[in-house]
């Protein structure tokens, strides 16, 4: 028997998304399992290149949180997938700026309203 | 109407995240209750729980035994936290900055970073087991979205 997913995970052609709240990614335990769970999705489903990681309910985001995110780029790139994040909030986005974490991730510069970013490039 | 009194708050609790970070909701409803910037609230709210979970999970080692103790005062335009565990303590200056090329996609090190960065003044004591923040009122206009 397979657990539920600690966010829900949706999977269109090559590319899989997730939009996790505050409460899942901003607390160390929530978003390893988080983390987890899209891993070993990207490992089950090899046609999948790219993850978005739709931020728009996040109103701020812990160490806690990058950290994890930092980890996710890592093993994801390793398994041969991009990370794209988008609709990301103005008080995260001056977190990936303070932090510059802007230059290693791909950060969509789009509104958080914008639902065009969520259309996979190519 | 807008409260003119500065709220106090003071509490020692056990070193649990779970009870530790969600202190910070009292300050934030007290903050809402003198309409301080949406952007203040969620850099209250992150740099609250940054020292929080160090004093917890770095300075007291996630030891049920010992205890933080939370003080916090908030007014019409300043507030000040001030969080103190038993232990060690730590020199903040011997964290390296995670900004760098090297650092950039290593994880862990950005906490004291994204306090200091948000909070208008940031203080150790001697010990390096207290951490007081203090944050003023920020002088930007609510924007339409915040009205919603």
């Amino acid at each position: 028997m397979s657990k539920r997913p600690s966010c829900e995970l949706v999977e269109h052609e090559s590319h899989l998304s997730a939009a996790p709240t505050p409460e899942i990614l901003n607390r160390r335990e929530t978003a390893a399992e988080f983390t987890s769970d899209i891993l070993e999705m990207l490992r089950r489903e090899s046609q999948l290149t790219e993850l978005f990681l739709d931020l728009s309910q996040l109103t701020w985001i812990s160490s806690a949180a990058l950290n994890e995110l930092i980890r996710l780029q890592t093993d994801a790139r390793g398994l041969g997938v991009g990370i794209r994040i988008h609709r990301i909030t103005d008080a995260v986005r001056e977190v990936f700026q303070v932090t510059r974490l802007e230059r290693s991730f791909r950060v969509d510069q789009a509104d958080k309203s914008d639902d065009s970013m969520l259309e996979p490039i190519g | 109407m807008t409260p003119v009194d500065v709220w106090t708050f003071r509490r020692e609790i056990q070193s649990d995240t779970s009870i530790g970070s969600g202190l910070v909701n009292d300050l934030v409803d007290e903050m809402t209750r003198r309409e301080w910037p949406a952007t203040d609230l969620f850099r209250t709210q992150l740099a609250f729980e940054e020292a929080i979970v160090n004093a917890i999970r770095h300075g007291n080692r996630a030891d049920v035994d010992k205890k933080v103790m939370v003080e916090m005062t908030c007014g019409q335009d300043e507030l000040v936290i001030t969080i103190t565990d038993e232990g060690q303590g730590f020199d903040p200056s011997t964290i390296p900055d995670p900004r760098q090329e090297e650092l950039l996609e290593v994880p862990g090190g950005r906490g004291v970073l994204l306090i200091t960065e948000i909070m208008d003044e940031v203080r150790f004591n001697e010990r390096g087991n207290q951490i007081t923040m203090v944050k003023h009122r920020s002088s930007e206009e609510p924007s339409d979205e915040d009205d919603d």
